[in-house]
């Protein structure tokens, strides 16, 4: 017997546990996942609820906004039957008063507009900083009820250039809104104003994920060579066997809402032009509330997600997922339904600049690590 | 008699799941109905059975609040879980090393149900009180990879993705672990 194998026998005797020994743990769980959409002052209530022993097990309110962007953006992949479109002629940006674009047109102007747009290029050691709003839906427990309103907040960002470094994720808490057909709940505005850092780690922030615009630095800013790329990303893992056209939207969306290189972001366009699926969006807002023309897709569980561009400029505004079908919340508590055309969460693109320095967190700032 | 076997329906892997949790976050709870009991198992064999549960809440939670970084392209999702779970076990090093070094000199894993093998217990632990003795002296590291090995039964590619090292390092620190092992089992047999 090898000592791998000794080792793999000694304490082999230990059993898993049954699950009495996982409830505190799964319950935990379920609490910080109902917690997660809503505001930390929600957290001292349910410590309340559940005693100052079960305290640890409760999170700090997650990064609802960073999961969102993932959301939006853990998606890279690539489509499937768009060649044809990939090679579409010169475009002119600003069409014919009157006119409504397809979708192809419509992201072949945004193609453009975005080519056109200026480039970005911080030293080693500056900050790529992005301001953006976002909205999301957040679902409380109050005695026998959930109720749900519209939060969000104003999200500040300092990727630090070269891949090395602090970043930093600052959100400041807005006024929450009532969901349509819903009063808004009194526990809704017990966090407006709040600031949550989130400090990430020099490990981490080499990781991909944070910072897109580094590791987007080597794709091909060629449509043809791009779409093959988005469509190897995709290939396995959980995008596997998905088709084309799916794959390819959610790599696009993922893309989008980060700060890339203009003629990366203009070919990131020109893919999504040649997507199959692909509909039009005549009028549509970001969470900032500016109106702009939309493309969409529908995604297979019940979402309709849309990236928004400026009517005139066809520049990038945003996204926004849209419930598309009746569904039922249940995080732990009273269920909630949630009806279909409901905007589950909503995002906008303010501004980026390269600064020389990034604030100092606050003393009570999240600090992430895992292993990268 | 003809047993019948319905199939059961394809399970979502573990990157679909963690993808619906971002919009349905409770779904994140089948992620833990499946790998929290192994995790826990794992757990409590490196820092015995008061800290199981702890070391599945924390690695959970952390794991819930980071999903939105978890790389989709991975279906399986328990190399990432374990790798959290190291990290968790790396603060408690002092209880992992006070459980081994209580075995060494009582014999007894406060876990442990029974022996667990087939093996005269005096054998068995002939073989584990040294083996527990090498775990000790092995560096954090090297006792990482090791026990994700041979105890969370990772791969050498799931063991540097847990880990995030490179694969040549898992093969060298597994080896140098090994090459360890069995100078303290030569030792003790002499």
């Amino acid at each position: 017997m090898d000592e791998l194998e000794r080792v793999r026998r000694l304490w082999s005797g230990v059993p898993e546990p049954g699950e009495d020994a996982l409830s505190r743990a799964r319950a935990g769980l379920l609490r910080a996942a109902e917690a997660e959409s809503r505001p930390r002052s929600r957290l001292s209530a349910l410590l309340t609820r559940y005693g100052p022993g079960r305290a640890r097990l409760l999170p700090g309110r997650a990064p609802y906004g960073v999961a969102r962007r993932r959301r939006m953006g853990a998606r890279l992949a690539v489509a499937g039957a768009l060649a044809a479109a990939l090679t579409a002629g010169p475009v002119v940006v600003g069409g014919a008063p009157g006119t409504r674009p397809g979708a192809r047109d419509l992201l072949a102007r945004a193609a453009a507009a975005a080519a056109a747009e200026p480039e970005l290029t911080p030293k080693p050691g500056q900050y790529v900083h992005t301001v953006s709003l976002e909205k999301y839906t957040v679902y409380a427990h109050t005695g026998k009820k959930t109720v749900a309103w519209i939060g969000g907040g104003r999200i500040q960002e300092w990727l630090p250039a070269g891949g090395s470094g602090v970043l930093l994720r600052r959100e400041v808490e807005n006024a929450p809104e009532p969901l349509p057909g819903h009063p808004l709940p009194p526990e809704a505005w017990r966090t407006k104003d709040r600031t949550s850092d989130i400090v990430y780690d020099a490990c981490t922030t080499g990781t991909p994920p944070e910072l897109w615009r580094e590791r987007a630095g080597e794709w091909p800013a060629d449509p043809v060579r791009l779409r093959e790329r988005l469509l190897a990303v995709s290939a396995k893992g959980g995008m596997a066997g998905r088709p084309d056209a799916v794959r390819l939207w959610r790599q696009v969306t993922a893309l989008a809402g980060d700060n890339l290189r203009p003629s990366l972001r203009s070919a990131l366009f020109t893919v999504a032009a040649g997507i199959d699926g692909v509909t039009v969006v005549p009028d549509t807002a970001d969470a900032a509330g500016r109106r702009g023309i939309g493309v969409a897709m529908e995604e297979e569980d019940g979402v309709r997600s849309e990236m928004i561009f400026d009517r005139e400029t066809y520049r990038y505004l945003g996204q926004r997922l849209t419930s598309t079908r009746e569904h039922t919340i249940e995080i732990g508590g009273p269920s909630f339904v949630r009806p279909a055309g409901l905007t589950l969460v909503s995002e906008a693109q303010l501004s980026i600049e390269v600064v020389d320095r990034v604030p100092k967190p606050a003393p009570g700032a999240s600090r992430m690590k895992i292993p990268c | 008699m003809t047993a019948v076997c319905v199939p059961a329906p394809p399970a979502a892997d573990d990157a679909t799941l963690i993808r619906r949790s971002l919009t349905e976050p409770e779904v994140f709870a089948e992620l833990f109905d499946r790998y929290a009991p192994a995790v826990h198992r794992y757990a409590v064999r490196r820092l015995g059975p008061d800290a199981g549960e702890d070391v599945v809440s924390e690695t959970f939670l952390a794991a819930f609040q980071h999903r939105h970084r978890y790389d989709l392209e991975r279906a399986d999702a328990r190399p990432w879980l374990y790798g959290i779970a190291s990290n968790v076990i790396g603060k408690r090093r002092r209880d992992e090393v006070s459980l081994y070094r209580a075995y060494v000199r009582s014999g007894v894993h406060p876990a442990e149900v029974s022996g667990g093998l087939v093996e005269h217990q005096a054998d068995t632990l002939a073989v584990n009180r040294p083996l527990a003795a090498a775990l000790l002296r092995l560096r954090a590291g090297d006792r990482d990879v090791l026990l994700l090995t041979a105890w969370a039964e990772l791969s050498y590619e799931e063991t540097a993705a847990a880990l995030g090292i490179p694969v040549g390092t898992v093969r060298s620190r597994l080896n140098r672990a090994r090459k360890k092992i069995r100078e303290e089992l030569e030792d003790r047999h002499g």
